[in-house]
């Protein structure tokens, strides 16, 4: 603490030029919270993926629009090694406007079970099977469309043809439900029987996808191929992925999201370590006869060091964490531009895990920032400082 | 402005610049810097202008589409063989040397891949007899043409190079396994992404009952408004028509290159925000460097618009400089790259368009950054810079 004086006065020798280098931390940094948190939310998303469920959806979706048989989920049953089988069927649609989105998703019974993961309660299960009509739809839903328990929910379809020529699907919101990162918050989950019964005569019974729950997460790929060679030749032929592997190639639709989002945050901070390096060694030549000073009564090679760490260390630190705050409110901003074949992309979530790399890069950048002008601070010759040459 | 002092710009600008190699170590800051945001600006950018240039490129605005009405995109339209025989009779459309309507009606259907692939699925477009003559970009590069008739299927060169497709594989559809006898190349067209087949054989294969467009060259672009009023006043059908080109550049670009070129310019805007305050900061120094010869200038009755002046254009000159070498990177490391996204290839682009951007990008940041300097400049008080001689 003795040295805080003198750290101060270093700061704030320039207040403006001080207050400049702060701002570039800061939207350096905050370039790379975003980064970060949209590598986190991809991470996320694909590792919450059980290992132990399996999806099963049409090979050739073409040959049979509406789906595959409600029936055919009676055979996956009886599949070695599976252990629960839910079906799940849907109806793209929007709320108001198109700009406001909405796929029903309807779920059976068995979905309980196969997607035990979906954040709703055994009430709420209860609920939903038993109010044909109710929906639950996620917060960061309802906060976008300003709905809450109980109010109505009325849809317009996309596909009027699907739905017998209905121009208006009338739902309830039973309630809100918690948002996850595999769950595209602009669902909103039903219940299948009301459903079905909406859709046109040669689509009803039929499903878009099988969830199925396996005993033995090692054997998801091999159950796997075995449903997908059962069914190679039969009037429906499915593709069935271990969900992770699924989740990993829908996720990213080809795009490299870990190369560019690590690439594109270390260009920020190469920014950052080339603005700040420049603004210290500046600052240090500036006070060079401080230096020398310091040295004539006695403070050591290391305190220096320190001192000149401490001075690169603060503004750094601080722009580390007000980036940290302002990044996941600057992420959320394209999420309205997320086109319809997109998933949903969660809410931010990991402030922490921002925070925690934002504040371990900034110790390195000082670290590595203060290291030169230190060298040449134990080069100087003190004398020739002091006599003003 | 007086002429005198324009002359006094000119110099004290040239002053200013041949100044910088006196401070290198900053200029060379201020350069990379500014290379780093333009670099990554337009490296983001090349995305959506390869995902557009694919849309834009082996297109004839001879050449029509029809799709029913109400269709969001092509993949919503339905067809009937009964609607695709008036469409391909209408007037307006050009003749074949025999005298046949150069038009088709195709439909295409999807493919989910093997596990074993990284891709996110395929489209198999039927064509019809004259699909070939309606893409005069369209030629075999390996192999032959598919035959009528005949399970067989031709591949584009850009899903071959990507995901490992070659003459003489098979693709297993819902009635067997058919052969891949081609490649074909189309001027960079989003149909490189593609397979393609005869539309007879494929519609029952894939269990598909209608088409989802007619494609039609008309006698002249212009013919378009009469083929378009022709169709639509016909009660009989339900139908829309519109320029090919423009149809799929409305269709299927807009939501995907709203969101990428958002997250691109949030990107760019972020780094720029850090660029510009460490410039400002830079110059300042700068500056401050040159008291001594603002002062000289003032003294010997230079105005003080024309050192500000020579501030600002020495931030130019650093903004070019960085603005170059940022864009000769990214198009060194992007331009031409091929990429893939969802059920598109294509190749990266860094255009002249994105080059002249990032340029204007560069110098709006020189240009912002240097005027609170450069006003700082112009404030000096020439008695109180003197004595600083």
């Amino acid at each position: 603490m003795k040295y805080a004086p003198l750290l101060w006065s270093a700061l704030l020798r320039k207040p403006v030029e001080a207050l400049l280098m702060l701002l570039a931390i800061t939207a350096a940094f905050t370039l790379f919270g975003i980064m970060v948190g949209l590598n986190a939310t991809y991470r996320v998303v694909v590792a919450s993926a059980r290992m132990d469920r399996i999806v099963v959806s049409q090979k050739f979706p073409d040959s049979s629009p509406g789906g595959m048989p409600l029936a055919l989920g009676g055979v996956l049953a009886r599949v070695d090694g599976v252990t629960a089988v839910g079906a799940e069927m849907g109806l793209p649609a929007y709320y108001q406007t198109r700009a406001n989105a909405v796929t029903v998703l309807a779920m059976d019974e068995g979905m309980r079970t196969a997607r035990s993961e979906i954040p709703l309660s055994a009430a709420q299960w209860d609920q939903l099977q038993s109010t044909p009509s109710g929906v639950f739809i996620t917060r960061a839903n309802a906060r976008r469309l300003h709905l809450t328990q109980g109010d109505p929910f009325p849809l317009v379809p996309l596909d009027i043809a699907a739905v017998a020529g209905r121009r208006s699907l009338e739902f309830t919101v039973l309630g809100v439900m918690n948002d996850d990162p595999q769950w595209d918050y602009r669902l909103a989950l039903a219940n299948s029987r009301y459903v079905d019964s909406l859709r046109s005569p040669d689509q009803q019974g039929l499903v878009w996808e099988f969830r199925l729950a396996v005993r033995d997460p090692s054997r998801s790929g091999e159950i796997a191929h075995q449903i997908d060679r059962r069914f190679a030749n039969s009037g429906t032929a499915t593709r069935s992925q271990p969900l992770r592997a699924s989740l990993q190639t829908s996720a990213n639709f080809g795009l490299p999201i870990e190369a560019v989002t690590w690439t594109v945050g270390a260009a920020g901070l190469f920014v950052v370590l080339l603005l700040v390096g420049n603004a210290i060694t500046e600052s240090i030549d500036s006070r060079r006869a401080e230096f020398a000073v310091l040295s004539t009564i006695g403070f050591s090679n290391a305190v220096v060091y320190a001192l000149i760490f401490a001075e690169t260390l603060l503004p750094c630190m601080a722009g580390a964490v007000i980036a940290s705050a302002l990044s996941p409110r600057l992420a959320a901003l394209p999420r309205n531009l997320i086109p319809p074949g997109f998933a949903g992309l969660p809410p931010n979530m990991f402030r922490s895990e921002e925070l925690s790399w934002a504040l371990v890069c900034a110790l390195l950048l000082s670290l590595i920032v203060s290291v030169v002008p230190s060298l040449k601070l134990q080069r100087m010759n003190v004398a020739a400082v002091l006599s003003g040459r | 402005m007086k002429p005198g002092l324009i002359k006094q710009t000119l110099v004290a600008s040239h002053l200013g610049v041949a100044g910088l190699r006196s401070r290198l170590w900053p200029s060379c800051v201020f350069v990379v810097s500014v290379a780093s945001v333009v670099g990554v600006l337009l490296s983001m950018l090349s995305l959506t202008a390869g995902f557009l240039r694919m849309y834009h490129s082996g297109t004839d605005p001879a050449l029509a589409i029809v799709v029913s009405a109400n269709s969001q995109n092509e993949g919503d339209s339905h067809i009937s063989r009964e609607t695709a025989a008036v469409v391909l009779n209408a007037p307006g459309i050009a003749r074949g040397s025999d005298g046949k309507p150069l038009a088709d009606a195709e439909a295409f259907g999807w493919l989910n891949p093997d596990e074993a692939s990284s891709a996110v699925g395929f489209v198999i477009r039927g064509v019809g007899p004259v699909g070939a003559a309606l893409r005069p970009g369209l030629k075999i590069v390996a192999g032959r043409m598919f035959r009528t008739g005949a399970r067989e299927l031709i591949v584009g060169i850009g899903a071959q190079r990507v995901f490992g497709m070659s003459v003489g594989q098979k693709i297993i559809l819902p009635n067997g396994d058919w052969s891949i006898v081609g490649v074909y190349s189309a001027d960079g067209n989003v149909s490189e992404s593609d397979l393609m087949a005869d539309v007879d054989t494929l519609m029952p294969t894939m269990r598909i009952s209608s088409f989802n467009s007619v494609i039609a060259r008309l006698e002249s672009p212009a013919a378009l408004a009469s083929f378009r009023h022709r169709l639509t006043a016909n009660p009989a059908l339900s139908v829309l028509a519109d320029r090919q080109s423009d149809f799929y550049l409305r269709t299927e670009t807009g939501n995907n290159t709203h969101f990428f070129n958002s997250i691109a310019y949030l990107v760019g805007i972020t780094m720029a925000l850090g660029a510009l305050f460490g410039s400002v900061k830079i110059l300042y120094s700068i500056v401050r460097a040159r008291t001594r010869e603002i002062a000289t200038l003032r003294a010997l009755g230079y105005e003080a618009f024309a050192v500000a002046a020579s501030v600002i254009v020495q931030a130019i000159a650093l903004c070019a400089i960085g603005a170059l070498l940022g864009g000769a990177a990214a198009w060194a490391i992007f331009d031409g790259k091929l990429t893939w996204y969802y059920n598109n290839i294509f190749n990266l682009s860094v255009s002249p368009q994105l080059l002249a951007l990032g340029l204007g990008w560069a110098v709006g940041i020189g240009v912002l950054g240097a005027v609170p300097p450069a006003v700082r400049a112009a404030r000096l008080s020439v008695t109180d810079a003197l004595r600083e001689v």
